[in-house]
Parts: C-alpha cells; sequence; structure tokens
C-alpha cells in the first residue's frame, strides 16, 4: 500500500515537473504545504466538520429509512415490485440532475445531505433485501416450530443475517457519499463545505489550494472508511 | 401424548399426478410416552412424514393431529451461528417465559447435556458431537409432548453415537414425551425405539410394525437378542431395498 501512495506522489511529481506550471499542476509539496496552511484557518475546520456531518447526517436519515423499506420489500413481493420503479428511477438518474433538482426544493444547506441519502438509500435498501433473502430458510423452520414471534424472528434470524449485508452496503456508500456531498457542495455553495472550498479556489484560479482541498477531501474519506473497516472487522469478530 | 395421521395423502408440487403420491391415504397412530422408530430405504418419504408431522408442509388431503407441543432434532443441529449456546438452548422458550428463567432452564439443560460451561460459547467453536448435544438440550428443554427425531445421531462415529444415545435416553427417562425418530440404521432403532415401523413401496406404507420388547441389556449391540432382532429388520430391509431396485 505505502509503494502504491509512493508510486502516486512520484507520477504527480514528474507530472508537475514536466508542465512546469503551478496553474495546471502544482507539486505534491506545494500542495502539501497549502493544506497545512489552509488546516491552520478557522474555515477550513468548518468546512470539513460540515461535510462531515453531512454525511453522517445523510446516513443517519439513509440506514433506519432503508431497514424500514429493506425489510418488508425482502419479505414481500407486492412490496418489492412497488419500490422498484423509484429504484431504477433513482439509479438511472444522474447525480448532477439530483443535485441540481435538490437544490431548487431544499436550497443549499440540505442539497447535499438529500443527495447522499438518495444516492445511499437504493445501495442500502437493496443490500438489506438481500440480506434477509439469504436467511437460512432451515433455521426459520426452528423459529417457526418454536413458534416466535415475528419480532423474535427479526430479532434472531433476519437482522443477524442482514448485518454482514448492511454493512458492505455501508461501506460502499461510505465512498459514493463523500463523491456526492463535496459534488453538492461544489454545485450549490453551502455556507461551509469542502466542495465550497473548492469552488472558491477554482474561481479564483488557486489550483494549489483546489488541489488542497481535494486531498483533504482524499485523506478524510480514507479515514472514515478505514474507521469504518475497524468497526466491521469487530462486529464480525463477535 | 398421541400422533394421528388420518387418510394423509401427499406428493411434492410438480409430482401430483395420479401414481406418484409419495403417500396416499396412509393412516398411522402412535402413542406416547415412548420412541417409535421410522426405517425405510433412502427416498422413501421417512423426513417427508416428519416434516409433515411438524407442520412443515401440508397434506393434498387427509388429517395430521399432534396432542401437544411439538420439539425437532434435525439432521443436522440447526444452531444460530451469532447465538451462544446458551442462547441456542433458550430459544424455544422466549415466546413463553421471561428471557431469564428461559435462560435460567436452558441452563439446567446444558448441566445435563454435560455442556454448561460451555454456555456462553458459540457454536463453530464445539465439535459435532457438541453441537449435536445443544441440539438435544434445545429440543428437551422445550415442554414439548411430542419430539420429532431425524437421523440426529447419523453423522457421528459409532463410540459417540452410542454415547449420545444413552444420553438421549437419560433424557427421555427425566422428560418422557412420544418420541418419533427417523433412522436408516436398525442397530439404532433396537437401542432405542420401543416399536419400529419400517416403510416401503410407492406410494409408501408401513410393511413392518412391531414393538421391542428387550431389556436394556438386550438391546446392547453386542447381546444375542440385539442380533436376533436385527437380523430379522435387516432381511425385511433387504427385500424393501430389492423392491425399490
Amino acid at each position: 500500500m505505502l509503494l502504491g501512495v509512493l508510486a502516486l506522489l512520484a507520477l504527480w511529481e514528474l507530472g508537475s515537473i514536466l508542465l512546469a506550471s503551478d496553474l495546471l499542476l502544482p507539486s505534491p509539496r506545494k500542495t502539501l504545504l497549502a493544506l497545512f496552511k489552509l488546516m491552520s484557518t478557522r474555515g477550513f475546520m468548518q468546512a470539513l466538520g460540515m461535510s462531515l456531518f453531512r454525511i453522517l447526517l445523510s446516513m443517519a436519515v439513509a440506514i433506519p429509512l432503508s431497514l424500514i423499506v429493506g425489510i418488508p420489500a425482502a419479505l414481500n413481493w407486492r412490496i418489492r415490485a412497488f419500490m422498484r420503479p423509484l429504484f431504477l428511477v433513482i439509479a438511472a438518474t444522474p447525480v448532477l440532475s439530483i443535485i441540481l433538482i435538490a437544490f431548487i426544493w431544499f436550497g443549499q444547506e440540505r442539497t447535499p445531505v438529500f443527495s447522499a441519502f438518495l444516492m445511499m438509500f437504493p445501495i442500502l435498501t437493496s443490500n438489506i433485501m438481500a440480506g434477509i433473502q439469504s436467511a437460512d430458510p432451515k433455521l426459520r423452520e426452528v423459529l417457526d416450530l418454536y413458534k416466535l414471534s415475528e419480532f423474535k424472528k427479526l430479532r434472531y434470524l433476519y437482522i443477524p443475517s442482514l448485518l454482514p449485508y448492511l454493512l458492505a452496503g455501508l461501506h460502499s456508500a461510505l465512498s459514493l457519499c463523500w463523491k456526492v456531498v463535496v459534488a453538492a457542495e461544489v454545485i450549490v455553495q453551502p455556507r461551509y463545505g469542502l466542495g465550497t472550498g473548492m469552488q472558491m479556489a477554482k474561481a479564483q484560479l488557486e489550483t494549489t489550494e483546489l488541489l488542497a482541498w481535494t486531498t483533504a477531501t482524499v485523506l478524510m474519506a480514507a479515514l472514515t472508511e478505514s474507521i469504518f473497516l475497524m468497526y466491521k472487522g469487530k462486529v464480525h469478530d463477535r | 401424548m398421541t400422533v394421528d395421521l388420518r387418510g394423509l395423502t401427499f406428493s411434492y408440487p410438480g409430482t401430483s399426478y395420479p401414481g406418484t403420491e409419495l403417500f396416499r391415504d396412509l393412516s398411522l397412530h402412535v402413542d406416547g410416552p415412548g420412541l417409535t422408530a421410522i426405517l425405510g430405504p433412502s427416498g422413501c418419504g421417512k423426513t417427508t412424514l416428519l416434516r409433515l408431522i411438524a407442520g412443515f408442509l401440508s397434506p393434498q388431503s387427509g388429517t395430521v393431529s399432534v396432542a401437544g407441543p411439538i420439539s425437532y432434532v434435525f439432521q443436522e443441529s440447526r444452531l444460530f451461528p451469532w447465538l451462544s449456546i446458551l442462547q441456542n438452548v433458550s430459544l424455544p422458550l422466549l415466546e413463553w417465559l421471561p428471557k431469564k428463567d428461559a435462560e435460567d432452564r436452558a441452563l439446567r439443560m446444558l448441566e445435563l447435556v454435560g455442556l454448561a460451561d460451555k454456555a456462553h460459547v458459540k457454536p463453530a467453536h464445539l465439535s459435532g458431537g457438541q453441537q449435536q448435544r445443544v441440539s438435544l438440550a434445545r429440543a428437551f428443554v422445550f415442554p414439548a409432548k411430542v419430539m420429532l427425531m431425524d437421523e440426529p445421531f447419523q453423522a457421528l462415529d459409532l463410540p459417540l453415537r452410542i454415547q449420545l444415545m444413552d444420553l438421549f435416553l437419560r433424557l427421555l427417562q427425566e422428560e418422557p414425551r412420544l418420541v418419533l425418530a427417523v433412522t436408516h440404521d436398525p442397530r439404532e432403532a433396537i437401542y432405542l425405539a420401543d416399536r419400529c415401523l419400517i416403510l416401503q413401496g410407492k406410494p409408501v406404507r408401513p410393511v413392518w410394525d412391531e414393538p421391542i420388547r428387550l431389556s436394556r441389556e438386550e438391546r446392547l449391540y453386542s447381546s444375542p437378542a440385539h442380533a436376533e432382532v436385527e437380523a430379522r429388520m435387516f432381511a425385511y430391509l433387504a427385500n424393501t431395498f430389492t423392491d425399490q431396485a
């Protein structure tokens, strides 16, 4: 992994030497310096905190709603059929259209959250449905035999069966979430956000600063993914 | 304690044209407490019969009457991998008792099967024999009048099988119930059963239905009385296989 990172940095350095223009591609060293400079500002921490908050908020909304829709849909083909067109529409609609429409509906501050939620929702719901459908029918027979209530079937069979699928869905949704939230911030310009910082830097043709914001986003995405994978590993070990 | 089948007709979906029924107009009455062993060639419908009695399958016609709740020891242990042994054993009681009481009873049952020290371990950490002991504990902890068993000792080697059968008989003595046990091993049937049924044919019918009146000593694999019953049963089963072929 370290070797891969070093190779990417070397390629970046090589590109910046060949182009010899900070406007086109500043060197990694300059970008890193710009990032440190940004980090010392109050606006940077607020932007970073708000982007992270939007991601966590969109997940906090998407997870329970996906469970509420996914579990009955997995157990009932009518609900599944009813939900299918919605998922098809969401899957086929370009992310930018969603962001622009959400902007009209919800304004600057809520658009990134809504867009990320809308991207995550079908992924999580379909993973939850797959998890429920993977529940072992032989174990279901045991619960049927002892006449356990539907709630207990959920508690002892379906939720443990769907958990690995939900975690896998969250893993794929997490990186997508960073992309969508930042893209939405770039377009709708909320007061604070990594995307807002990127847009400002771009408007002032500050390529070094633009790359510094981008590096910050990549590092944050990598950090949240690592934390998530640690948690996922712990759940798996339990 | 009774299981009563009247005029039972059953065939699996897609095979229900005349002459292909697994059971046609099958009637069977079993009284308890005691163990009735059901033998027969593979695929003759022994497991299907248990699944009909448990209510997992519905007959096309006829009735299945079971007096009282049922517990089931499956061929494989069917333990919930994410639950501890204690949680697995207490599971059948959760609808009837507070969780704490259910776990107390489950723990007592685990003591009886010699696995109380593994109460908080997950099933994956147990051997096949230990898992089957947990499965027995789960079936016995539930206050069932009728217990169904589908070759639960089949996957175990002989010493472990005998050890588990002895454990089963001890549990049955403490908690008497009507047991219907499917097996393909006549020796197992002679060791455990008060009555033996051999099923044969298509549609299936009982062709051998005899009580096993042997003492505990005579039931031992090495006893001449065991060998005598086994020889008669084998002769019969050999015929069923020939007919089947």
